[in-house]
């Protein structure tokens, strides 16, 4: 019986996911969690065989998880499941651990399959194609840690322009809105870019919400 | 039933497999049918289910469908649930307050 566990944030969904899985016979759905907290909880206690992961848990990274798995169960492996297509979550997931990655495109009987070659310790990709997300990956990587301490390097008065600069406002609206000189503003503009390494107030706003400085939420 | 009851046209075709095969266990006397996105405001009108199950409500399915569920508006973890022309958010939906709509909407019915 292989023993399986399923993060994802989507409620209904991980609970018919859940579901369907038990009622494959050779497979058994040991413990389930939502959130990258009751996720780490359960990876210390319940015994695994398998992880099917969710990279995105509300905003959290259950890439991390993906780490926490192998240090728990050094027998176990992490299959992450995305429904987002991009190449980079792909390389990060590659990178972390996983053994292999499918989207929430694919079948029910295609996860069934993944799961039992993955703990059979059948490749799910070849040698050259893991190579490539590693790579991929620790490029990724490279450039979110440099975006993000290039971020911790703003001062509070520039991250609150900064703020304001995805809001939409001009020069004299920030101003106003942080009761500061427009000559002020725009000497925080020009050290924006600097740190940054950006030259235009668009860019700065798309560095910020790339390196998750910002969220949709923040922007006008 | 004669009619489609529930009709799930999520744009992840592994939520729609999932979601309607556990709906078609549960509730086995229920006629379930799942369609892909693109196809789900032409069999709205073509099947007039009792409810739909969606990712997004389009014109055509606020316009056609007495009861509706978009699921994870903005990737949250909710169900924003119209029936009626009264809306509702439920969060972290379960599976059987998903089903609960339909419950609530054969009582309705009946009564």
């Amino acid at each position: 019986m292989i023993r399986l566990m399923i993060v994802d944030d989507h409620t209904s969904f991980r609970e018919s996911l859940v579901f369907m899985l038990n009622l494959v016979d050779d497979l058994i759905v040991v413990a389930q969690a939502g959130t990258l907290s009751m996720a780490r909880d359960v990876i210390r206690t319940a015994p695994i065989d398998l992880a099917l992961l969710d990279l995105d848990l509300a905003g959290e990274r259950g890439l991390d998880l993906i780490h926490e798995v192998r240090v728990h169960h050094p027998n176990a492996v992490a299959v992450a499941l995305t429904g987002n297509v991009g190449a980079k979550s792909r390389a990060l997931a590659v990178r972390a651990g996983a053994v292999g990655v499918l989207h929430k495109s694919t079948s029910i009987q295609d996860i069934v399959t993944t799961i039992r070659r993955a703990v059979a310790g059948e490749p799910l990709m070849s040698p050259r194609e893991a190579a490539e997300l590693v790579l991929e990956g620790n490029r990724h990587e490279k450039s979110d840690v440099e975006g993000r301490q290039a971020l911790r390097q703003l001062s509070g008065r520039e991250q609150d322009v900064l703020r304001a600069l995805a809001t939409g406002l001009d020069n004299q609206g920030i101003a106003q809105r942080l009761f500061i000189s427009q000559e002020t503003v725009r000497s925080h503009i020009v050290r924006i870019y600097k740190k940054l390494g950006v030259d235009s107030r668009l860019q700065a706003v798309l560095f910020a919400v790339r390196h998750q400085f910002l969220s949709e939420d923040d922007l006008l | 039933m004669s009619r489609t009851d529930v009709l799930i046209g999520h744009h992840l075709p592994l939520y729609r497999e999932v979601l309607s095969s556990t709906f078609r266990s549960m509730r086995p006397d229920l006629l379930i049918c799942s369609v892909p996105e693109v196809e789900l405001d032409q069999k709205v009108q073509e099947l007039r289910p009792l409810l739909v199950i969606c990712g997004m409500v389009t014109t055509v399915i606020a316009d056609y469908s007495s009861a509706w569920i978009a699921l994870y508006p903005e990737d949250r973890d909710e169900a924003l649930v119209s029936v009626a022309g009264k809306r509702r958010t439920i969060p972290h939906a379960s599976v059987l307050e998903l089903l609960g709509v339909m419950e609530e909407l054969e009582s309705t019915a009946s009564s």
